[in-house]
C-alpha cells in the first residue's frame, strides 16, 4: 500500500492513534480503526438524514447490520472507483456475488471520479481518547492533531474526523502552509472549511481531505468508542426530507444480542 | 465570574487606540460598550432602515432624538438571549429627557444560513480615541495595514455579528486567533474574528467581528456611530428594519452606507 497515513490526536501531551488512512494505486481509499480497546463491533447499513443536526441510530432505520465478535478481524472501510463501498477484513464476509450485489455490509455509492461536494466521504466519531492505543508523534507517517487545533465547545466531548475525497483536479487549490498542504473550500453553510490534504503519490493524484470538529457525542454507556462512517446511497427526498442510506460500523458492537443481526465472521457464516 | 470580554484595538501609523469593548454574560448576552472616544455626549434615537446585503439606508427617525452624556460608565448595546436589543445608559441623559434604555427586537439565530451583523461601528479619526500604553491577553488588535487602501483613510467600519455554538466547527485557527471566513450574498468571502463565551457560559455562541474600511457620510465631523439592527417589521418589504442608532457628537443620523 504506497500511500498510508495513521492519523493522531494530542491533548494534554497524551497522543492517541485514531485510525489509518490508505489510498490506493487504483485511486481507491481505505480507512481502518484497528487502535481500539473495544472487542467487539457491529457493521450497519442505516438510513441518514441530512438535515438533522444529530445523528442517532435506532432499529426501525437499520437495514442491514452484521456483528463482529473476534477482536483479530478488524473492519476495513474500502471505497472503490466505480463506487463500490464496503467494510470488509480478514475472514469477513465481503466482496461481492455472481449478480454484483454486496455480500457483506456493502453499498454502490458515488464514483471516486465525480465524488459529491454536499458532505464528507467519510467520517471517524470518537468517544473517549482514553480507549485508543497510544502514538508516536515522530512516526514518519504521523498526521498530528492538537486538542488546541479543534475549537473548544463546552458540552462536546467527542470528536468527528471528516474526510472528504478529492480528484487531481482540484489539487490547483492547495496550498502550503508551514510544509503540510491544505485545502480550503465553500461549506453548504457558505462557510469556508479548511482541509489538511493527504496527497497520493500514485498516477491517479487524487487526496484526501480531513479536519477534526467537536461533537457531543453519545454511545450508550460506553465511555469511549468509535464509529466509522461510509459513503451513502440511494439519496431521495420524502416529505420534504432529503435521506439516503449509508454503511456505518461501530466499536464496541451496539447490539451484540439481537436476533436478527446477521454475523460477518466468515467461518459462522458457513457452519 | 469572565465569560469573555475584551477591548478591539486598531494599530496604525498614529498608534494603538481603544476602539470599544465586547463581553459576554453567563446567560450568554452579548455586549458592546460605546467606543472609547473622548466626546461626552450623543444623539441617540430609534429609526427605520433598509438594511439589505450588509448595507443600511436611513428610512426614518421613528423616536425623537434624545441626547445623552456619557463619562466613565459607558453606554451599552446588549443583544440578549429572548432577542431582545437594548440600548441602556448607566448615567442617565437630562432629567426632561430621560430614558434607562431603548429597545428593538431580533431573534439570536434569525436566519441559520446567512447570519447578518447584529451592530454596526463606523468611526472617524483615531487620535480622538483612547490612546493604548499596553497589551493585555484581552485585547484584540485590528491592523489597518491590513485593509486595501480606501477613499478614505481614517474612516473605519466593525460588523458584529452572533453565530450558534454549532457554527465553531467552522473556525479555523489562524496566527491572529479564531477565524470564521464566510461566502457574502455578492460571493465575496469576509472574513470575522470570533470571540468566544468561556465554557462557564450558558450558551456557547461566539460573536464575529469584522474590521473593514467604512462607506458611512454620517462622520464628517469625526466621532462614531453605533446601530443596532432589529427584525423587520414591514411584511410588504423585509429588508425594512427597525434600528438603534447612537450618533457621537450630533443629533442623530443622516445617511449610512455599509
Amino acid at each position: 500500500m504506497p500511500d498510508n497515513w495513521i492519523i493522531q490526536f494530542i491533548k494534554d501531551g497524551d497522543c492517541r492513534k485514531i485510525c489509518r488512512i490508505m489510498l490506493g494505486k487504483d485511486g481507491s481509499y481505505y480507512v481502518t480503526a484497528p487502535y481500539h480497546e473495544a472487542r467487539s463491533a457491529s457493521a450497519i447499513i442505516h438510513t441518514v438524514y441530512y438535515e438533522r443536526r444529530r445523528s442517532t441510530t435506532t432499529p426501525e432505520m437499520r437495514i442491514d447490520i452484521g456483528l463482529l465478535a473476534d477482536d483479530k478481524k478488524r473492519l476495513k472501510l474500502s471505497h472503490h472507483p466505480d463506487g463500490f463501498a464496503q467494510f470488509s477484513g480478514d475472514g469477513i464476509v465481503s466482496g461481492r456475488n455472481e449478480q454484483g450485489q454486496p455480500k457483506g455490509i456493502g453499498i454502490m455509492s458515488f464514483p471516486l471520479s465525480r465524488p459529491p461536494r454536499t458532505g464528507p466521504s467519510f467520517s471517524c466519531t470518537v468517544l473517549g481518547l482514553e480507549g485508543f492505543d497510544s502514538g508516536n508523534t515522530g512516526k514518519n507517517n504521523a498526521i498530528n492533531f492538537e486538542n488546541e487545533d479543534v475549537p473548544p465547545l463546552s458540552g462536546a466531548d467527542g470528536l468527528v474526523l471528516e474526510g472528504s475525497y478529492f480528484t487531481s483536479d482540484w489539487r490547483k487549490y492547495l496550498f502550503e502552509r508551514e510544509g503540510f498542504w491544505y485545502l480550503e473550500m465553500q461549506h453548504n453553510m457558505n462557510t469556508i472549511i479548511r482541509y489538511r490534504a493527504l496527497l497520493s503519490t500514485s498516477k491517479s493524484l487524487c487526496f484526501i481531505g480531513i479536519r477534526f470538529i467537536r461533537y457531543d457525542v453519545k454511545m450508550a454507556d460506553h465511555k469511549s468508542g468509535f464509529i466509522l462512517s461510509g459513503p451513502s446511497t440511494n439519496v431521495r427526498t420524502i416529505d420534504g426530507e432529503r435521506m439516503a442510506d449509508g454503511i456505518f460500523c461501530s466499536f464496541p458492537s451496539q447490539d451484540a444480542g439481537e436476533q436478527s443481526s446477521r454475523i460477518l465472521d466468515f467461518e459462522h457464516e458457513n457452519r | 465570574m469572565n465569560y469573555g470580554d475584551w477591548t478591539i484595538q486598531i494599530r496604525s501609523s498614529k498608534g494603538m487606540h481603544d476602539i470599544f469593548r465586547v463581553w459576554f454574560d453567563k446567560d450568554g448576552t452579548y455586549s458592546v460598550s460605546a467606543p472609547f472616544h473622548s466626546a461626552n455626549s450623543a444623539g441617540i434615537c430609534v429609526a427605520l432602515v433598509a438594511a439589505k446585503d450588509h448595507q443600511r439606508t436611513l428610512l426614518t427617525t421613528l423616536m425623537k432624538t434624545t441626547s445623552l452624556r456619557d463619562g466613565v460608565f459607558r453606554l451599552r448595546l446588549a443583544h440578549h438571549p429572548d432577542g431582545k436589543i437594548e440600548m441602556s445608559f448607566p448615567n442617565p441623559p437630562n432629567a426632561d429627557e430621560l430614558v434607562e434604555s431603548l429597545t428593538i427586537l431580533r431573534p439570536h439565530n434569525d436566519d441559520a444560513f446567512m447570519p447578518s451583523p447584529t451592530f454596526f461601528c463606523d468611526i472617524r479619526h483615531l487620535d480622538e480615541f483612547r490612546v493604548v500604553h499596553e497589551l493585555s491577553n484581552e485585547c484584540v488588535v485590528f491592523d489597518d495595514a491590513k485593509l486595501a487602501p480606501g477613499r478614505e483613510p481614517d474612516l473605519y467600519g466593525f460588523q458584529i455579528a452572533w453565530f450558534p455554538a454549532d457554527w465553531r466547527e467552522f473556525l479555523v485557527a489562524d496566527a491572529d486567533g479564531w477565524n470564521l471566513r464566510f461566502v457574502g450574498a455578492d460571493r465575496g468571502v469576509i472574513v470575522f474574528r470570533a470571540l468566544l463565551a468561556s465554557r462557564e457560559c450558558d450558551q456557547q455562541g461566539f460573536v464575529g467581528i469584522r474590521f473593514k474600511r467604512s462607506g458611512t457620510t454620517s462622520l464628517a465631523q469625526g466621532g462614531f456611530q453605533l446601530e443596532a439592527v432589529g427584525e423587520n417589521i414591514n411584511p410588504e418589504d423585509p429588508s425594512v428594519k427597525e434600528s438603534l442608532f447612537c450618533l457621537y457628537p450630533g443629533p442623530g443620523p443622516t445617511t449610512n452606507a455599509g
